[in-house]
């Protein structure tokens, strides 16, 4: 029955077939593996209770189901009312890192929440910068967080215009007290909002054409899409905000659950002409202006492109096709019932097109590396992951284990995230034209560092283990220990969660090998589970998402 | 090297070694080691050190003029961001001649100051990206500038891998690497080593640095538990099976990771303690992991190294009397403590440490911050430095004058390829090695700025 839809697609050649049997298979519940490989591009990663429900369903029906859901599971209210610092009683880092945990790996809403991820390494803050250490500062990055869950599937503007106002990225981008210029002591507007604003959350560098390329000029260079003067001019709109108290910068106290306030008289009240040619009138107000620039901005023709071409590779695969950027950027430009930036669309366009589907059928670069960060919420959704205790879900662990593997939320470097978009190591990768974001992170180190966080999860922190760690989030391993015993069984199902059906054959009769050469008599599976876990978290197979 | 030839050789290497220790890391070596560079002598070493300030140093307060009419114009310029002459040491005029000229640096980095004096710590003044030598009219009219300018990855792109082949995104370190690095015996490790995270620098046409943590080698903890033996058969077996260039790159670096950790953390384990003190900060445990590897040299048969190591945080648009000095004073100590530290190795002569940056900053101010600039100071030190001079052309730094480009971002006069060329010069690298990695080279006045 899997095999009679599922082998098909292998075999054709054209276009057209590939287009048909992507529409019959549209029409039609997913197969076991079809329903992976959507969870796991969709999902902070697949396992049997979401497979259960999604192979009753299509993929559009899927997709829609998630976007209505409201999970109601958000990361402020989530700390308040479950993750103080029991001896403090106010949320700190670690509350807000336990939280991130708590929420992504058992919120129903799960694309909600897997999108919310991905704009956070779009548009990003970091705890990084040490004043989210103060008091409140963890709370307001919790409420950050909740503006990308809230606006996940809303409106690209509203969400351009709630992170610009938040007092989260007014601190971590400094557009907070920036004040209105002085040619008395030859002060400037700070200009490094209106820069990263233009280069990481909406334009880019260069002008791109609908399908995610690059125009170039006579000589095939790539065209800037802004200058210096249009970065200087919109610092100079972004002036007159800074914390929601009487006065212009006082920051006693930090304001950090309120979103930043205008002060008409620190703002540049001078005509500014931004990117595009586009004038903002002298006299407006702080509000007005950053309005009018806002509305300019979102209706560049980049935004689409860009923004689209971000979250295929955050979601699906790395190398997108100029074709299926252009799919995507059209929804983006034009829901259909033209409202521009509707994300809900956006995100539907992405996860149900062609390529999405048939990508793994039709070319071997499809896909994306699995960055540390995802591996490890799979880990913990397959194995059900529980807090140690169940009245104390503050777990020191969850944010200590951070610094072992690479990577936590909202935690880059700098607000170019993580990993950039066009990274490509050298070799075979970069030599082929080809990118690969998440591998940036595959270092020596990295790549140790990542393994030792899941061979501690599945060796050290499980549930029966007596002298497990109080303060550990525990792997449950009773369901896979069931079938253990039975290699094929066992290898069957982490073959379809892990590798959405696609395991290598000869893989598959490695680990079967060694596998069954470990007995299960004396303890019940338990090493068997073990072996097989490890090793096919840590295979570079699975490390490619397909 | 094809796609299969490489995938052949790591399958022959794990299929005959059963094991990785013996695999020539592909990632390090294989693609290189080719060139006419002849084994070096015994006892002949030398290593280069890269401290990288992520996010744009505001050199212009590292170095700053003293003399009254410069320190005026830098005043006015800078205005609430200039520091007053009292948050200024001043700098031995002895080396720099019968110049008029004197310069400061800032009171948090008495380490600077010491070893200029000892003629240990040299500074290049107005360097930068630059696709020629480059004229207030040049910028004017868009001519033969780098891309993005003021853009932190793109610059920090051009400053590592340099202007003419930023869009192969391959760094000047990995270009020489893969031209000399046959000169290690070491045919495993790479002769690039880099700190905490990879870096373009270090990235060649097929090779990548060897990447150690904040710490040392992560080891991997399922090399070291009872069923290790048995596990780490299928592992390879694993690695061997990788189908996509994605899965195989994962396995090299995996398979890397392993090999190279356990050598070089043997190596790293048998290391005499230094009577040398470094302060607690980030930088200092870097470079006290740089001088283990270099102590180390012997064991793991290295004779030419290029380290990188990076502190981030200086991309200061706001707060930024508040943040740089903290930032300038752990680079002070952590510097002088790693050239005590290289003294006491008696290689002082042997290791020279350079700094770079993104970008300079705009020497206006913002409020309470600088913005995106270009020119910077940078500094060198070591025991073969020339130091105790400023190199290059100090710019003016009126607003509106012809170094400037706008809002006081200095427009370049030394090139990046110049400080390159000068470093690989001393590294031991063939006048026809260093035009190779920096072709662009002859485009400016000198390819020897003499500090080194």
């Amino acid at each position: 029955m899997i095999k009679a839809r599922f082998l098909p697609r292998f075999l054709v050649a054209s276009f057209l077939s590939i287009a048909m049997s992507w529409q019959s298979a549209m029409a039609a519940t997913m197969t076991p593996p079809e329903a992976a490989r959507l969870l796991n591009q969709a999902t902070f990663g697949a396992n049997q209770a979401d497979l259960d429900k999604a192979i009753t369903m299509t993929a559009e029906s899927w997709v829609d189901q998630q976007i209505v859901a409201s999970g109601g599971w958000f990361h402020q209210n989530s700390c308040n009312t479950s993750n103080k610092n029991p001896s403090t009683g106010k949320v700190d880092l670690y509350s807000r890192a336990y939280t991130w945990w708590r929420v992504s790996l058992y919120a129903p809403d799960q694309l909600r929440q897997r999108v919310a991820y991905a704009l956070s390494q779009i548009l990003v803050v970091s705890e990084k910068n040490s004043l989210f250490s103060n008091d409140g500062g963890a709370e307001g990055l919790c409420m950050y967080n909740d503006i990308l869950v809230r606006n996940a599937f809303g409106n690209y503007r509203t969400l351009l215009e709630k992170v610009t106002l938040s007092s989260q990225m007014g601190v971590y981008l400094s557009m907070l007290s920036n004040d209105k210029p002085d040619a008395t002591t030859g002060r400037r507007a700070d200009e490094n909002y209106a820069r990263e604003f233009m280069q990481l959350f909406t334009i880019g560098l260069t002008k791109l054409n609908l399908d995610g390329s690059n125009q170039l000029d006579a000589n095939g260079v790539p065209i800037p899409a802004y200058t210096q003067d249009d970065v200087e001019n919109l610092a100079r709109v972004f002036t007159g905000w800074s914390w929601a108290n009487s006065s212009w910068a006082n920051g006693n106290p930090l304001q950090f659950l309120q979103p930043m306030k205008a002060f008409d008289d620190h703002h540049d009240k001078n005509a500014k002409i931004i990117v595009g040619g586009v004038s903002i009138p002298a006299n407006g107000s702080t509000t007005q202006d950053l309005k009018l620039a806002l509305d300019a901005i979102f209706r560049h023709p980049n935004v689409g492109p860009f923004v689209s071409k971000q979250l295929i590779q955050k979601l699906v695969t790395s190398n997108p096709s100029p074709a299926y950027v252009a799919r995507v950027a059209t929804i983006f430009n034009n829901d259909g019932k033209n409202v521009r930036g509707n994300m809900a669309a956006v995100i539907k366009a992405i996860l149900l097109d062609p390529e999405a589907v048939n990508g793994v059928a039709e070319n071997p670069n499809f896909g994306k590396a699995r960055e540390p960060l995802l591996r490890q919420t799979h880990l913990w959704r397959l194995l059900k992951a529980l807090p140690a205790s169940s009245d104390n879900r503050y777990q020191y662990n969850s944010y200590n284990m951070n610094a072992e593997q690479g990577q936590a939320p909202l935690a880059a470097d700098s607000v170019f995230n993580f990993y950039q978009p066009d990274y490509a190591p050298a070799g075979e990768i970069r030599d082929s034209g080809l990118v690969a974001p998440e591998l940036q992170l595959t270092t020596d180190p990295g790549v140790a560092g990542a393994l030792n966080r899941i061979y501690v999860s599945i060796y050290y922190d499980y549930s029966t283990r007596s002298g497990v760690s109080t303060t550990a989030i525990r792997s449950v391993l009773t369901d896979l220990l069931a079938i253990a015993p039975n290699t094929d069984q066992l290898l069957a199902k982490l073959d379809l969660l892990l590798f959405s059906g696609q395991m290598d054959a000869t893989l598959k009769s490695t680990l079967a090998t060694y596998l069954n050469s470990i007995p299960t008599s004396s303890d019940k599976g338990l090493a068997r589970l073990q072996e097989a876990l490890y090793l096919s978290f840590s295979s570079p197979q699975y490390m490619h998402q397909r | 090297m094809s796609q299969f030839s490489r995938r052949d050789l790591l399958r022959a290497g794990l299929s005959a070694a059963a094991g990785l220790a013996t695999r020539g890391s592909m990632l390090g070596m294989l693609g290189g080691g080719l060139a006419s560079a002849a084994q070096a002598a015994t006892g002949d070493y030398k290593a280069l050190v890269c401290v990288f300030l992520y996010g744009g140093n505001d050199g212009y307060n590292v170095l700053v003029p003293t003399d009254s009419a410069r320190y005026q114009t830098y005043k006015t310029t800078r205005s609430s961001l200039a520091l007053p002459t009292s948050g200024l040491l001043q700098l031995s005029n002895a080396a720099q001649g019968s110049s008029s000229l004197s310069y400061g640096v800032p009171t948090t980095m008495p380490g600077l100051q010491s070893l200029y004096s000892r003629g240990r710590l040299a500074f290049v003044a107005n360097v930068g990206t630059l696709v020629a030598p480059t004229t207030k009219a040049d910028f004017q009219a868009k001519r033969n500038l780098p891309p993005q300018l003021f853009s932190h990855n793109d610059q920090q792109g051009c400053w590592m891998a340099t202007q003419s082949d930023a869009a192969q995104r391959t760094g000047w370190a990995g270009r020489l690497s893969e031209l000399m690095g046959s000169v290690n015996a070491n045919r495993e490790l790479s002769m690039n080593v880099s700190i905490g995270s990879s870096n373009y620098w270090q990235t060649g046409p097929q090779s990548m640095p060897y990447v150690l943590g904040q710490n040392g080698v992560v080891q991997f903890k399922a090399t070291l538990d009872g069923r290790a033996s048995q596990r780490s058969a299928v592992f390879n077996q694993m690695l061997a099976q990788a189908q996509t260039p994605t899965a195989f790159y994962t396995a090299d670096v995996t398979a890397r990771s392993m090999s190279l950790g356990a050598e070089v953390g043997q190596a790293l384990s048998q290391v005499p303690a230094f009577s040398t003190t470094y302060p607690s900060s980030t930088l200092s445990s870097q470079l006290q992991l740089v001088a283990k590897m270099i102590a180390a040299r012997s064991s793991l048969s290295m004779s030419r190294q290029v380290f990188f190591v990076s502190l981030g945080g200086f991309d200061t648009h706001d707060g930024q009397s508040g943040a740089q000095p903290g930032l300038l004073s752990q680079v002070s100590q952590a510097m002088s403590a790693f050239d005590a530290n290289m003294e006491e190795l008696g290689l002082g002569q042997q290791v020279t440490t350079f700094t770079a940056s993104d970008f300079g900053r705009s020497l206006t101010s913002n409020g309470d911050g600088s913005d995106h600039g270009w020119g910077n100071v940078q500094w060198v030190s070591g025991g073969a430095v020339a130091g105790g001079r400023v190199y290059g052309s100090f710019p003016n730094q009126a607003v509106g004058s012809s170094d400037d480009a706008g809002g006081g971002r200095m427009i370049p006069t030394t090139s990046v390829e110049q400080y390159g060329a000068t470093l690989l010069r001393w590294f031991g690298a063939a006048e026809d090695d260093i035009h190779t990695v920096f072709p662009n080279l002859d485009r400016f006045a000198s390819s020897d700025l003499g500090f080194v």
